[in-house]
């Protein structure tokens, strides 16, 4: 099934009973209106579940052992610019990944961390939207990863996207079936899949080059299929939630244009709706995991780990 | 949340208060549109330009009409032309644009279309060939012709036919007018006959041979002369039908044309002029001591087999004295102007008078008919001599006592401003009759009248009155000793009218000799006088008397009679005189070839007077030098003599004048002896209402008349209902009622006047019209107002521009539509008709069509509307097919170069706009939904594969706008939010239309595009998949409100649709609103 922002608009014209031909609420204006959705209601609502949905990390690498490597800004596209967590990670992205969690301090307990001893607890804090490890870390090799809730890409019309009909990894280059004047080089662009659940198969990546439906990328993912979507940075033509929830999704924005059109009745009647069906769905969510009771661990606990090696927040 | 539901619409509604008094479903804005049907609003059926035009290019048509299932046109100056379809057999050669027919086509114009196997279309006529039969010299292998008669009838490029003359030989070149040259060389030589075939030149060769092929011409074929209207500045030509005749008002006097191809005449039969007449052979009918009157007529035929008897000559009286013998009559019939072959002249002859002395009656009775010649038209005259025994003559003149009378002699027509037939009646109105002048002679000789010499002058013309030759006489006389008592000697007036005797008394001696049946002249002398004094005192005496002028010479009497003529001459019947006539008396004469007139002198006074007036009256009826008036005689029986009527023999011909130096006395009134005082003069009747007698509308007797209230308020116009002829003059309304011969005149309304004659038409058995209360209805149960909902407009048009709206309007009556269509003039547009009102008399529904036409008509024929083309020399066709092919206006010619799926380039983008329709043969045709300049591209709807590169059709799109009364919720007080509407269509046949939305809070439009649910444009979808001209569902079109339009207390919503070969029927609208604040403004 295509879940593209088209039949997304479809569905809302339907259940919202939108008629066909309108000026008052424009696709962009659904649009606009969905995204909104997305970002003050449902994933809020997913992420009151706490079940780890839109979870994503970013290694920074460290790469010098100064002061300056202390502070690392934190990921443009969190949620709230709010982390889940941040670890040291050695041998990133490989077998013999190894990870260790770092403790949070309040800021104005971190000049009591100033020293540089192994052994030593090193955590960190936040300074304005960014975190100060401190003591700074120093391993070469290693990076700090911050675990972060990564906020959906702006929905727009398949229109604005370009889909995938030819890959060539060797130079780069990405075949389309029709690009968008908005495209010009030196630009970002996300890659997108267009399969469930439609996560970004890269971010960010700069456009080198325009050749008639050719484009020329910095770099393309392995990940990527025909098919997939290359859309600005932080947009797509896809709806980023888990599918379960578009109905809800849709029912939101039909809500929202009811209210718009000053439909009282219709809006109470589809708010009751939308209430039932965030009940029922909160069900489908919740927990993430049928089979395993979730365990509540102390990261810091001294049953943690067996070492001290090993412990979290350990200087090494 | 509140719906406003519409589904009731009520047409323009532009006058009160529109949130209090306007019906629900009133439009602001209705154009294009038409609610034929009740509460369902649809574009109105477009107009295709027809390819037949008429005229040169500057011409426009002023008035459409219709006979015998043709349309007719005044176009331009007052030309004339007929709409047909001409067929014909021709003949010709590939590569030749030479086409030889087997009839006639003289009627046939350049530039009319002409279609038919292997000729090219678009093709024209060129040239005319009339056939020519002559002779002329060849010379063998020359090409050259030689000793033609004349070549001024012969063309280039017409065939030529004869001995020596190869097949398909064409006229190359006309050298002179004897000498032409031919397209192959001449196979013979000497003089042959030969045969300049008729036919026609066209504009396009000939694609192959054709021989005995029917070939079609179409177009408009011009009457000959010109009719203009009798007032272009007011009302324009009039006509009716009436014994299947079409008649027609024009500034010339009415015309009738009896077939749609006949030349128009003036309707009116012809007036018989005066005859000539005498006794002949010794023989005969006509008995001794009696008189007998004649009158002619002259009688036609039209092609209906409408016998017309024109009204008859003045009577022509001749005696058969006594003591003669039996005598037959000739007659000199003079012919007038118009008359030809197919005339028929009838003599109709009195019976016998008591005797000689007696005036014979006015039963007349048909002795004589025929035709007259060629021979005889050509001379003027028709001689015939009547034998006809008393006992046969045949039927009575209509207009003999024991008829209808004089006074209902059948003349023509008058000049008339409208027409109209009503119970079998004719009526003619607001009327004008030709120059007419009457002159009365009420003496002849002596000094108090008309002498020998005198002249009169009528139009220029002079006639001079021949009083004859008078006697004279020289009596020598003698001393008084020498003549014996009462010696006497005899003279006589002129003409014998009185005898006289000269007698003597000499000396108181002699007594009057008394001679029986003379008068004496006594002359007293003393009894020794030297015969000159006796002389002096004879012509004493004779001076004494009126009859002779008298002078002495000597012993010598000079006797001069007063008046010319043949006179006895005197004798010496006693000694003592004697007697030489030195001149003889002579009578006058008449000669018409140098207008002299017969002064007659030998009656009794009356007798003089009339048969002087019968001579002035024939002379000026044949002179040479007189062609524009006639003259007939007009005292009848037991009337006083002398009166003649002088009228102009056409009615459009100017004022003429008279003037004589005969002595005062002679005319009455006097006529001066020059200048203009004395002038003829046109009856014109503003308020004149003729008629004719029943089922003879040409038959016009000058006492059928009504004078329809004030004479300085012209009548404007005269419109028959089924028991009522109304007159609408410019003092209000009158009726007329009643049968033929019992006709009943009254005053209707004298608040209602018409404002724009043209727009009276008849309609629904009432007449619609334009008046200065807005349109109204006028029927014979009053004159309701029927635009009071736009008067506004109409009243706004009044104040501004009153002169041309009057002038420019034009109402068209289309009574299947059940619509009157007043076109009108609009405030900014010009003087002319720029926008159509058009009210549906069964939905009492206004919608109005903003289009620019001059005139229009509905012809029954096809029962479709027909418009005078403003911009060009044609009129524009109503397309009614009832099918989505009615819904497009005029075609363009375009040309295919390129096809590629849905994008056509064009040779040109030329009218072409986007919801016009392209078209190519068999059916192939599609919706423009995106135009490229850059590349003369058009987008269409849909993909046909049959489209190519060629000649294409392109169709205009009818734009159609609509817009409701504003939406208040039913409480204006109230600040709504609207938020969305359903348009309700009962079919929805386009691809798209507009949703247009203003409030009084923002006012500029906002438009929402709303797409058709069904599949497409009529005629691209398959058979069965949605109905096709039947029944439909309901079709909402729902959309929302524009935001900027939401929120206010009036909302007005319309509709605006271009697309050809689509349309719509909107039933009403479905809208939602809640009311959100008290407060209207801030």
């Amino acid at each position: 099934m295509s879940y593209t922002t088209s039949d997304l608009l479809e569905e809302i014209k339907t259940q919202g009973i939108i008629p066909e031909n309108q000026n008052t609420l424009s696709d962009n204006d659904l649009l606009r209106l969905a995204d909104k959705e997305v970002r003050r209601g449902v994933v809020p609502y997913i992420m009151q579940v706490r079940e780890d949905y839109f979870v994503r990390f970013v290694d920074r690498p460290i790469v010098d052992t100064g002061t300056a490597n202390a502070k690392y800004p934190i990921p443009k596209r969190s949620i709230g610019f709010k982390l889940k967590d941040v670890t040291i990670v050695s041998n990133a992205n490989t077998r013999s990944e190894d990870e260790r969690s770092l403790p949070l301090f309040a800021p104005e307990d971190a000049p009591n961390r100033q020293y540089n001893s192994y052994g030593g607890y090193q955590g960190f804090f936040f300074r304005g939207n960014s975190i100060i490890i401190t003591p700074a870390p120093t391993g070469f090799g290693e990076a700090v990863r911050m675990y972060y809730f990564q906020r959906p890409n702006k929905l727009i019309l398949p229109t604005a996207s370009a889909q995938v009909t030819n890959i060539d990894l060797s130079t780069n280059e990405v075949t389309v079936a029709s690009v968008p004047t908005t495209y010009v080089t030196g630009k970002k662009f996300d890659f997108t899949s267009a399969e469930e659940p439609f996560d970004n198969h890269s971010q960010d990546v700069e456009l080198t080059d325009i050749n008639g439906q050719v484009l020329t990328f910095t770099s393309i993912p392995e990940e990527l299929q025909i098919g997939d979507y290359v859309s600005l940075a932080e947009e797509a033509p896809v709806v980023q939630i888990p599918v379960d929830f578009v109905p809800m999704l849709v029912q939101r924005v039909v809500v929202k244009a009811l209210e718009a059109l000053g439909d009282s009745e219709g809006f109470n009647a589809a708010r009751s709706e939308l209430a039932k069906m965030e009940q029922e769905i909160m069900n489908l969510i919740s927990p993430r995991v049928e089979g395993e009771a979730k365990k509540i661990v102390n990261p810091f606990g001294p049953l943690k780990y067996t070492s001290s090696r090993n412990r979290p927040g350990t200087i090494r | 949340m509140a719906q406003t539901l519409q589904i009731k619409i009520n047409g323009l509604y532009t006058l009160s208060n529109d949130l209090s008094e306007a019906p629900p479903g009133s439009l602001l804005i209705a154009n294009n549109v038409v609610l034929d049907r009740d509460s369902i609003l649809e574009p109105r059926r477009g107009f295709r330009r027809q390819l037949e035009t008429f005229g040169s290019t500057n011409e426009r048509a002023n008035k459409i009409f219709e006979y015998q299932d043709r349309l007719l046109i005044n176009y331009g100056n007052g030309k004339m032309a007929y709409l047909e379809d001409l067929q014909f057999e021709g003949s010709g050669q590939a590569s030749n644009t030479t086409l030889i027919s087997t009839t006639p086509l003289t009627t046939v114009a350049a530039g009319i279309p002409i279609t038919g196997l292997e000729i090219p279309p678009n093709t024209t006529v060129s040239e005319v060939f009339t056939e020519v039969v002559t002779i002329g010299t060849l010379t063998t292998s020359s090409a050259t012709i030689t000793n033609i008669p004349d070549t001024a009838e012969i063309k280039v490029g017409q065939a030529v036919t004869g001995t020596g003359i190869p097949a398909d030989t064409y006229v190359s070149s006309i050298v002179s007018s004897s000498i032409l040259t031919i397209t192959n060389l001449a196979t013979d030589l000497g003089v042959q006959n030969l045969t300049f075939e008729q036919g026609l030149e066209l504009s396009n060769p000939l694609l192959d041979d054709v021989s005995g092929e029917t070939y079609l011409i179409r177009g408009w074929f011009d009457y000959a002369g010109l009719f203009p209207s009798p007032d272009p500045n007011l009302l324009k030509t009039q006509s009716t039908t009436a014994n299947n005749n079409f008649y027609f008002t024009s500034s010339a006097g009415i015309g009738r044309i009896d077939r749609y191809d006949s030349t128009p005449a003036r309707a009116g039969g012809i007036r018989a002029l005066d005859a000539t007449i005498s006794l002949v052979n010794n023989f005969g009918f006509f008995v001794p001591d009696s008189q007998i009157a004649y009158r002619i007529t002259w009688s036609f035929r039209d092609r209906n087999n409408n016998l017309l008897e024109g009204a008859p000559s003045q009577r022509a009286v001749i005696v058969n004295e006594s003591g003669g013998t039996n005598r037959n009559v000739n007659l000199s019939i003079l012919i007038p102007d118009g008359i030809t072959t197919d005339y028929i002249y009838r003599v109709y002859r009195s019976g016998f008078s008591a005797d000689e002395n007696s005036t014979p009656d006015d039963e007349l009775q048909l002795v004589y008919e025929d035709s007259p010649t060629s021979a005889e038209i050509a001379a003027g005259e028709i001689q015939i001599t009547d034998i006809t025994p008393n006992d046969l003559r045949g039927a009575t003149l209509y207009t003999s006592p024991s008829q209808q009378g004089i006074i209902n002699a059948n003349t023509p027509p008058p000049i008339s401003k409208d027409i109209a037939t009503f119970k079998g009646s004719t009526f003619y109105a607001n009327t004008k009759t030709e120059q007419t002048l009457n002159l009365n002679i009420i003496s002849v000789s002596g000094d108090q009248g008309i002498r020998g010499g005198d002249t009169i002058t009528i139009a220029g013309v002079t006639y001079t009155y021949d009083g004859g030759i008078p006697e004279i006489t020289e009596v020598t006389v003698t001393s008084s000793s020498t003549i014996s008592a009462a010696s006497y000697f005899t003279i006589n007036s002129a003409h014998d009218l009185i005898e006289y005797y000269v007698w003597y008394e000499v000396g108181l001696a002699g007594s009057d000799p008394a001679l029986l049946g003379k008068q004496p002249i006594k002359v007293e002398v003393g009894a020794a006088e030297a015969a000159s004094s006796v002389a002096q005192k004879t012509a004493q005496a004779i001076n004494a008397v009126s009859a002779f002028e008298a002078s002495a010479s000597g012993d010598v009497v000079t006797v001069t009679n007063f008046d010319g003529g043949d006179t006895t001459d005197a004798t010496a019947a006693t000694s003592g005189f004697s007697i030489t006539v030195t001149q003889q008396g002579v009578d006058g004469q008449e000669v018409a070839s140098s207008n002299v007139v017969k002064l007659v002198t030998d009656g009794t006074p009356a007798q003089n007077i009339a048969e002087t007036a019968l001579s002035l009256v024939r002379i000026i009826n044949r002179s040479p030098q007189n062609t524009t008036i006639y003259a007939t005689y007009n005292s009848n029986v037991d009337e006083l003599p002398g009166r003649i009527l002088l009228f102009a023999r056409t009615p459009g011909l100017p004022q003429f004048f008279i003037t004589s130096d005969s002595a005062s006395t002679a005319y009455n009134p006097s006529i001066p002896t020059g200048g203009r005082t004395r002038g003829s003069t046109n009856d014109e009747f503003k308020n004149a209402l003729f008629f004719s007698k029943p089922l003879e509308p040409e038959a016009v007797p000058q006492l059928n008349v009504f004078r329809v209230g004030s004479a300085d308020k012209q009548i404007l116009r005269i419109l028959p209902l089924r028991d009522s002829l109304f007159i609408l003059k410019e003092d209000g309304i009158f009726r007329l009622t009643g049968e033929a011969g019992n006709f009943l005149l009254e005053e209707f309304d004298s608040t209602a006047r018409l404002i724009g004659p043209e727009t009276a038409v008849l309609l629904n058995n009432q007449i619609f019209m334009l008046s200065d209360q807005g349109v109204v209805s006028v029927s014979d149960t009053g004159i309701p107002v029927l635009s009071r909902d736009i008067e506004d407009s109409l009243l706004g048009e009044f104040s501004q521009n009153l002169e041309s709206t009057a002038r420019s309007s034009f109402g068209i009556s289309y009574e299947s539509e059940r619509k009157y269509i007043l076109f009108t003039t609009q405030s900014g547009t010009g003087a002319d008709a720029s926008q159509a009102l058009v009210y549906n008399f069964f939905t009492k529904a206004w919608t109005r069509w903003p289009l620019l036409k001059t005139t229009g008509y509905v012809f029954s024929k096809d029962d479709r509307l027909y418009l005078g083309d403003f911009g060009i020399n044609a009129l524009d066709q109503e397309r009614k097919t009832r099918t989505f092919l009615d819904y497009a206006e005029e075609e363009f010619e375009v040309t295919v170069t390129d096809v590629n799926e849905r994008e056509l380039t064009l040779a040109s983008l030329d009218n072409v706009e986007i919801g016009d329709v392209i078209s190519q043969p068999d059916g192939v045709f599609s919706l423009i939904v995106d135009i490229d300049p850059d590349s003369n591209t058009v987008i269409i709807k849909d993909f046909i594969p049959e489209f190519e590169p060629g000649n294409a059709i392109l169709l205009k799109g009818i734009e159609t706008e609509v817009q409701f009364i504003p939406q208040t919720g039913k409480n204006p007080g109230y600040t709504k939010q609207f938020r969305d509407i359903s348009f309700l269509f009962k079919e929805a046949y386009f691809d798209r239309i507009n949703a247009n939305f203003e409030s009084e809070l923002s006012r500029d439009p906002d438009s929402v595009t709303l797409r058709s649910s069904t599949l497409g444009l009529w005629g691209q979808f398959p058979w069965g998949e949605v109905p096709w001209g039947g029944e439909a569902e309901i079709t909402p079109l729902r959309t929302y409100i524009p935001r900027n339009k939401q929120r206010c207390s009036q909302l007005k919503l319309g509709l605006s649709h271009r697309e050809a070969y689509s349309f719509y029927r909107l039933s009403g609208f479905s809208l939602i609103f809640k009311v959100s604040s008290e407060r209207l403004r801030r």
